[in-house]
């Protein structure tokens, strides 16, 4: 009977905290999962992960905007056998082995540098930045009329080596770099 | 189904054909549905949830990038199917998503998503499919798809295969129509033939064969069958009439048999039925026979023995008393045997009265047993042999080999030659095969030689025993041993001969004697007579009346002893007189006899002539012996009042009699034998005149002829004299 009091509690819990997150957690939520999803919809070209047993990952550089959430989702989840993992970077430096790399830039010029640092590679670059298709980026994600929209720069994901799914472009924005 | 039985095999054949055909359509029908149905549905589901498979995998990327509109896009892109008449996306978290037809009421979408598969919900066919993109579920399609046109397409389905049947059957009845006719028309005829044939017991009839299948055979054997029992039904026929004919010859038999017969109850002993020749004999009519039973018709005594008898099974004989209506007993032999009668076991008797038979056996035995004592006494009294027709001994008694000292079995199978004396001619011998030939007895007597060669003699009298064509077929011969007499006999023979010798001798002497006699005496006779009327004339006027008187008495006994003489000469000249035959007739001498006698005899008789037979004799000495009788028949009959004489002759064996009868004194028949002896007498002189010699003449002259004489009378009452002449004189 103690036990399932505490349960209930717990229950309750989660529902008021859910009923207190603020819009800013909401949209970073949402973007934690397109991240996730973004592992479903793109193809890596073969020998991107070393070996088996290494990790697929999900860098973030900069600062963590999605809090535990993203975390919470890619738990235990694997992609092609991958078990998927989170990096934290501060510098482009630090980035070794990576597959999707959410950039929170904190200037646009540093975007571009990073961008131009990981030239080559067949990483995934995502970020919300306004500029970050004119600075080379894959995918942006923009918030319009509170709705998240993703776009796309076909010429960079192939670039890069990556295959996006065509479902994915389907509902994405295809965009090309503003070169003025 | 009792029905179904009873139905022409026409209609049978068309409701089985129908009902199989039917029941293959509906079977067929049923499955080809209940497939296409099961299909139907499995390959609607198929195309739902490929159709949701294709929406969910076009949905992926909405649902994991929010994006509505899009998802929204792809599910009214469902417009192009329009049996899908809503559909609805629900994120990972089952919140509806998007949904189609977007102005729908959201109510017609369920509120959360189900499990994961489609079912069908009335008219509907709704289901949910999982949104995965990779590995990760997405969400949840929910896809609902109206059943109208699936529905609508069985209908058509049902109607058509509906039609199908329809059609089917009446091809299967047009089709089977047409064909069971090779089946029934035969069947058909079949039974028409044998219908035929019941109906008239025409078994001349046959099928017609159709062909060489079974009902070809069938029908062969049908008529196979037929020519059978045709066959078998003429034999029947034949057969029944047989037993007809015997039966009616057995009736007839049975009715018209001169013997009695009826058939009994075995258990009951009730007459079952009775034919006319015991309804005769018995005196019994039909009715009362039918009416008793077989106890009935027997003595008490009978009854009872009746009773006690145990009938043999199949054929009995035995002998019984019955006793008809008027109560006469019977004796009967009864012949009975077993057989069926009406149906039931019975005993079929023939009585054959055998009572005069039994009479007759008495009698027979009776005169069988005289017979073997007449044979014994003939046995014991004389010699007897019986021989067959050729003469050969087959049978002889004691006395037969006591005086022949042979014995049986030297006799038997020889014939009499055995004891043939030789003493025989053979003239006799001849003789006597002759008579007993011809049937004749034979008598006679036979000097016989025994076997130690002493002669015998016996008196023998063969009988002929005559078959049926009078013809002898053996002889018994009956013998007397006359050995002793025969010898006497011939001792007698010899003295008879030296005895008629001496007589014959004295005789002629005698005779001689009494001629002389005569004769000499004639010549004083003749003195005296003349002498006598001499003196009448000369003197009898000197005598006196009694002188007168005693010359007249001596002039008559004079003549009469002249008279007497003149007899005796006539008698014994008689003896030595030898006679001439002639033919006479004796009608006409007896007339002139008596016309004779009438010239110098007065007299009243009345004498009748009867026609007499004619005689082969000496006319002279007869006409004596008629003078004679009728003048003694006038002489004795005169003092009657109104004589009467008839003469008349007759045949009696082998001689024929003359008779002269008379109605006067007659005489006293003591005396008959006397009346023919020289000078006998029966009369006084004084009554009636005569010399007493006449009669010894007639003797003596029928005695000549081979005849003989004898009288027969009655005193006061008249007289008959008889002579007979034997026929061999007529020869």
């Amino acid at each position: 009977m103690k036990r399932l009091n505490i349960h209930f509690l717990l229950l309750l819990t989660g529902i008021f905290s859910c009923a207190f997150q603020t819009s800013g957690e909401r949209e970073y939520q949402v973007k934690a999962a397109f991240l996730f999803n973004f592992t479903q919809f793109v193809e890596w070209p073969a020998g991107s992960s070393e070996a088996t047993g290494s990790p697929f990952v999900i860098g973030i550089l900069g600062e963590n905007p999605f809090g535990n959430y993203l975390r919470e989702i890619i738990a235990g989840e694997r992609v092609n056998g991958h078990l998927l993992t989170i990096q934290q970077y501060k510098n482009a430096d630090e980035i070794k082995l990576c597959h999707i790399l959410f950039i929170n830039p904190t200037d646009n010029k540093h975007i571009r540098e990073v961008i131009t640092a990981l030239k080559g590679r067949s990483i995934l670059t995502v970020s919300d930045a306004a500029n970050f298709i004119d600075a080379g980026g894959i995918i942006r994600l923009s918030t319009i009329n509170n709705k998240i929209r993703i776009q796309v720069n076909p010429a960079k994901a192939k670039e890069a080596g990556l295959t996006i799914s065509a479902k994915l472009l389907g509902v994405a924005d295809i965009v090309s770099p503003n070169n003025n | 189904m009792i029905l179904f039985r009873d139905m022409p095999i026409q209609k049978k054949l068309m409701r089985i054909i129908l009902l199989i055909s039917g029941a293959i359509l509906i079977v067929t029908s049923t499955a080809f549905f209940t497939y296409e149905f099961y299909a139907f549905r499995q390959n609607t589901t198929q195309k739902l949830s490929t159709l949701a498979q294709v929406i969910a995998t076009n949905s992926t990327a909405a649902l994991a990038f929010d994006d509505h509109k899009t998802a929204t896009e792809i599910l009214t892109a469902l417009k192009a199917e329009p049996h899908i008449i809503a559909a609805a996306l629900y994120d990972n978290k089952g919140v509806l998503f998007s949904r189609y037809p977007v102005n729908e009421a959201a109510k017609v979408f369920p509120v959360s998503p189900g499990t994961d598969h489609f079912l069908f919900t009335g008219a509907y066919l709704e289901g949910f499919q999982p949104v995965i993109e990779g590995n990760r579920r997405l969400g949840t399609l929910y896809i609902k798809s109206d059943l109208g046109g699936m529905y609508q397409r069985f209908r058509l389905v049902g109607i058509t295969t509906m039609f199908v049947i329809a059609l089917s059957l009446l091809l299967a009845y047009v089709l089977s129509k047409i064909l069971q006719r090779s089946i029934t028309k035969p069947i058909q005829r079949l039974a028409d033939a044998a219908k035929i044939i019941s109906l008239n017991n025409d078994f001349s009839v046959r099928a017609v064969k159709s062909g060489n299948d079974e009902l070809g055979y069938l029908t062969d054997s049908f008529n196979g069958m037929i020519q059978q029992i045709q066959e078998r039904d003429i034999s029947l026929n034949n057969i029944n009439r047989k037993i007809e004919r015997s039966e009616k010859r057995y009736r007839h038999l049975f009715e018209n048999n001169p013997l009695p017969m009826w058939v009994i109850d075995e258990g009951s002993d009730k007459f079952l039925d009775v034919n006319e020749a015991a309804l005769d004999h018995y005196g019994y009519n039909r009715q009362e026979f039918l009416s008793m039973s077989t106890l009935d018709i027997r003595p008490g005594e009978e009854k009872e023995r009746y009773q006690r008898y145990i009938r043999k099974e199949g054929y009995s004989q035995g002998n019984w008393k019955h006793r008809k209506k008027d109560g006469t007993l019977i004796n009967v032999e009864v012949f009975a045997h077993n057989l069926s009668f009406e149906g039931r076991k019975a005993r079929l008797i023939l009585a054959n009265d055998i009572t005069d038979r039994l009479k007759a056996e008495e009698q027979l035995n009776r005169t069988i047993k005289e017979i073997t004592d007449y044979k014994f006494a003939l046995d014991e009294s004389s010699i007897v042999a019986i021989t067959d027709q050729k003469g050969i001994i087959k049978y002889v008694n004691d006395n037969f080999c006591r005086i022949s000292k042979y014995d049986a079995g030297e006799l038997l199978g020889q014939d009499h030659r055995i004891v043939n004396s030789g003493y025989h001619t053979k003239e006799f011998i001849r003789n006597l095969w002759i008579t007993i030939a011809n049937g004749k007895i034979w008598r006679g007597e036979i000097q016989n030689r025994a076997k130690d060669g002493t002669i015998y003699w016996v008196d023998t009298t063969i009988v002929p025993f005559l078959n049926e064509s009078a013809k002898p077929y053996q002889y018994i011969a009956i013998r007397a041993d006359i050995t002793d007499r025969k010898i006497a006999e011939e001792e007698n023979h010899k003295l008879n001969e030296d005895l008629e010798q001496r007589v014959k001798q004295r005789t002629e002497e005698l005779e001689a004697f009494s001629y002389s006699v005569s004769h000499d005496l004639r010549a004083p006779l003749r003195a005296i007579n003349g002498f006598s009327k001499m003196l009448d004339e000369e003197y009898s006027a000197v005598f006196d009346p009694e002188a007168t008187r005693l010359f007249k008495r001596i002039a008559e006994n004079a003549k009469k002893m002249g008279i007497l003489i003149d007899d005796l000469l006539e008698f014994s000249k008689l003896g030595r007189k030898e006679i001439h035959r002639s033919p006479v007739g004796m009608t006409e001498l007896a007339e002139e006899t008596l016309s004779e006698i009438n010239t110098t005899l007065h007299h009243k008789a009345i004498v009748h002539i009867h026609p007499l037979h004619a005689a082969y004799v000496d006319n002279t000495l007869i006409k004596q012996v008629m003078v004679n009788l009728i003048s003694n028949a006038l002489k004795y009959s005169s003092k009657a009042e109104k004589p009467a004489i008839e003469i008349k002759s007759y045949q009696a064996g082998d001689e024929i009699i003359y008779a002269i009868s008379d109605n006067g004194v007659g005489f006293d028949n003591q005396y008959a034998g006397k009346l023919f002896g020289v000078f006998q007498r029966l009369h006084l002189q004084k009554d009636f005149e005569g010399t007493g010699v006449g009669l010894a003449l007639v003797k003596r002259i029928i005695d000549k002829h081979g005849g003989r004489v004898w009288a027969e009378g009655e005193l006061n009452k008249g007289a008959t004299f008889f002579f007979s002449l034997p026929t061999s004189n007529y020869n």
